[in-house]
């Protein structure tokens, strides 16, 4: 094989995130070392092959980067999903806290407290579980993620009910609330979900 | 030397043998080769990640250099990775004397 075409390999099967560097060391390494064997009298297309040959298997050295960086990999996930999952703080408190109208009621109807209850612990439950998956190892932070992508759907959802909910209860509900809230919500929910989905597969690999 | 004995001892033979100065992969592989007569001959490749790793854990720091208008990556060890260097060299010694005895 070639130094082009073992290089070229390797771009394939690294991780994004070590591809740059590992490359450009790795071509300098070949470099190197096929010019030893021409040195040692190889002729330049048997000393390429011979230095590849000594490099190593591109998927074996792929599969130890991956294992080298997943719980660098794994905590970025967990900060996107800690970010991301703070969006769900506009959908949740902001957004109705501005564009609610005054309740017409005394009390609460208590099907909307539950409600509230489960967007607000979904949410909180969502963000602990992120914050732990950052400082844990790996392979128990990508389940954390899991936990916290999932908590982070209950919430959202949660969160959407109770605003369609609130619109049946009190008419003068604006739709805005709804119409601002889902994107809002599918945006935060949708980066943890991601988040969670790419941890799993950084730590599987 | 047979892969699971030299799994265990990269990470020692990479610091120990980066305790004299800075060196770039190539030569980091050809130092390994050359201070242990031959007996540890790594999958060079394998060495990046063991450098990777010991460079998170700070006990290596690397920076490009450029030599003869190449750029190069150049490693070398850190005050942390002294530290560990003879930390793990006595539990080497210590362990080659505990086997040479049990094989005597």
């Amino acid at each position: 094989m070639t130094i082009d075409a073992y290089l070229a390999e390797l771009r394939r099967l690294l991780p994004a995130t070590r591809r740059g560097r590992f490359l450009r060391e790795a071509e300098d390494h070949l470099r190197d070392a096929a010019q030893a064997f021409v040195t040692d009298g190889l002729d330049p297309e048997a000393a390429a092959a011979r230095a590849v040959g000594d490099f190593g298997s591109a998927g074996e050295i792929a599969l130890r980067l991956r294992r080298e960086t997943a719980p660098v990999a794994v905590r970025r996930a967990a900060g996107v999903a800690l970010l991301g999952l703070g969006l769900l703080f506009l959908p949740l408190y902001a957004v109705p806290e501005n564009l609610l109208p005054p309740a017409p009621w005394d009390e609460r109807p208590g099907y909307l407290g539950v409600l509230l209850g489960v967007a607000l612990s979904g949410w909180l439950a969502a963000l602990a579980l992120a914050a732990l998956a950052m400082l844990v190892r790996p392979r128990l932070a990508a389940p954390a993620l899991v936990a916290s992508a999932m908590a982070g759907c209950v919430s959202g959802l949660a969160g959407l009910v109770t605003a369609v909910a609130w619109h049946l209860e009190v008419p003068a509900t604006p739709w805005s609330v709804v119409a601002i809230g889902t994107p809002l919500s599918v945006a935060a929910v949708g980066t943890a979900v991601g988040s969670a989905v790419w941890a799993r597969t950084r730590v599987s690999a | 030397m047979q892969s699971e004995v030299l799994k265990g001892s990269v990470d020692v033979l990479l610091l120990s043998v980066l305790r004299t100065g800075e060196a770039h992969g190539y030569r980091i592989v050809e130092l390994v080769r050359e201070q242990s007569e031959g007996a540890f001959d790594l999958a060079e490749g394998t060495v990046y990640p063991a450098l990777y790793r010991l460079e998170r854990a700070g006990e290596l720091a690397s920076r490009w250099e450029t030599v003869g208008g190449r750029r190069r990556r150049v490693y070398r060890l850190t005050r942390r990775g002294r530290r560990e260097l003879v930390r793990r060299r006595r539990e080497w010694e210590a362990y080659s004397r505990a086997m040479g005895a049990a094989l005597a």
